[in-house]
């Protein structure tokens, strides 16, 4: 009896020792600790970037993993892709290259901006609802930008690496807790870059996503 | 098995969501124009225009320099000149003898190549002077060009200064096959004078 005893205290201590050393590195894989999300983005281009591109972007997608090191923080990693097109019947711009000064060129124009972004991610959750985790986020990384413009068959484009940050507010609504955690991610996001797209610096945009959340 | 057609589906998704220009932007009318800065374009009273159309076709082997008749162009242009004020003259073959202060040519190009006006003398200081040639850079297949020049300036050999350009690109796909000049049946007259009806209308300045 007394050896099924400390039997059984061992075992409850190294198990809790267990936990302890999963829950003080957040980069181990705890599967009721971490989040894998998947987001459709609804993105409206702003500032300068609106005049680039003015048309809503109903193309963009991102994947999440975010790891609880705290139990209101998670930190985690993303990627994203955002593209924003857009048809013009005809545009009308200054030209002044060194071939050509004191010009005005016009024509139809075909623009578009692709967007690769891999951030780290940082949230904070309110509350402590089982049902409804509003929380706050910033993602901070890199992103690839690519941008291309056509008239014609003349085409120009610009490719650039730059600076992404992102914060945003959103909720989680979960749908099913057990060994398997479900839930619906919604959020609504500001990202400013340091992309270039034709003659516009500095593209920014605000997103409204939604995606589906699960972990085990 | 399922993830194979899971990935899939993604690619089918993402190829889906990866387009190119619309037709109307491959095909459509594109336009630079060009003015020398400080012209005076109420100064000019009247205008003419070479109803001959030179063409220089890069698409073979040789480069080969033919003319074709564009007098079914000179009503686009003669009507957007006289809106602006100006009175047509009568083109005489010659811009010594033509009495017209703004002499407009027409110039098509097929091919991509480096392009000289002819029988004018630019103002670009740094395209030089090659009497009776200005470099006007590279056009691409299928380009109409109008120069427009003053007569007041005129030089020796007929050259005269530059005032304007116009050049309406990917227009003449239609206008001209090598061999088979220009008749009418293989035209696309529509498109070519919506080119230069857009040529005028991003050229405001030019007002009598």
């Amino acid at each position: 009896m007394r050896t099924s005893i400390v039997r059984i205290v061992i075992a409850a201590v190294l198990l809790a020792g267990t936990a302890r050393a999963a829950e003080e590195s957040w980069m181990s894989y705890r599967p009721h600790q971490t989040v894998f999300v998947v987001n459709w983005e609804i993105s409206g281009p702003i500032g300068g970037f609106s005049n680039y591109i003015s048309d809503t972007s109903l193309r963009g997608i991102s994947f999440e993993a975010r790891s609880f090191v705290r139990d209101q923080l998670s930190l985690g990693l993303s990627f994203s892709w955002n593209r924003f097109d857009q048809t013009f019947d005809n545009v009308v711009v200054p030209v002044n290259t060194t071939s050509i000064t004191n010009g005005t060129a016009s024509g139809p124009v075909f623009r578009y901006a692709d967007g690769f972004g891999i951030r780290g991610l940082a949230h904070y959750y309110l509350g402590h609802s089982q049902m409804l985790q509003p929380y706050l986020g910033v993602g901070i990384g890199g992103a690839w930008n690519y941008a291309y413009q056509q008239v014609a068959d003349l085409t120009s484009s610009q490719s650039n690496f730059n600076f992404i940050v992102s914060p945003e507010v959103g909720a989680m609504i979960w749908l099913a807790h057990g060994a398997s955690n479900a839930a619906v991610n919604i959020a609504f996001r500001y990202t400013y870059t340091t992309a270039t797209a034709g003659r516009e610096h500095d593209l920014q945009w605000l997103s409204g996503i939604v995606g589906l959340a699960w972990g085990y | 098995m399922n993830s194979r057609l899971a990935a899939l589906a993604a690619a089918a998704l993402l190829a889906s969501c990866i387009e190119g220009a619309p037709s109307s932007v491959v095909n459509g009318v594109a336009v630079v124009t060009q003015s020398t800065p400080n012209t005076n374009w109420s100064s000019f009273s009247t205008f003419s225009v070479d109803p001959t159309v030179a063409v220089t076709d890069a698409t073979g082997s040789t480069v080969t320099n033919t003319t074709v008749d564009g007098s079914q162009l000179v009503p686009t242009i003669a009507t957007n000149m006289t809106q602006r004020g100006y009175t047509q003259v009568t083109w005489t073959g010659n811009p010594t003898t033509t009495n017209a202060d703004l002499q407009i040519k027409m110039q098509a190009t097929l091919g991509s190549q480096s392009v000289y006006y002819p029988g004018y003398c630019g103002w670009y200081p740094y395209y030089g002077c090659v009497p009776g040639w200005t470099y006007a850079g590279t056009y691409n297949f299928g380009t109409l060009i109008l120069t427009m020049g003053n007569k007041a300036g005129v030089g020796s050999g007929g050259t005269l200064p530059l005032v304007w350009t116009g050049a309406g690109y990917g227009v003449l796909s239609q206008y001209y096959t090598p061999g088979v000049p220009s008749t009418g049946a293989n035209v696309n007259y529509g498109k070519i004078q919506a080119a230069i009806n857009q040529m005028f209308a991003i050229s405001p300045y030019i007002q009598k």
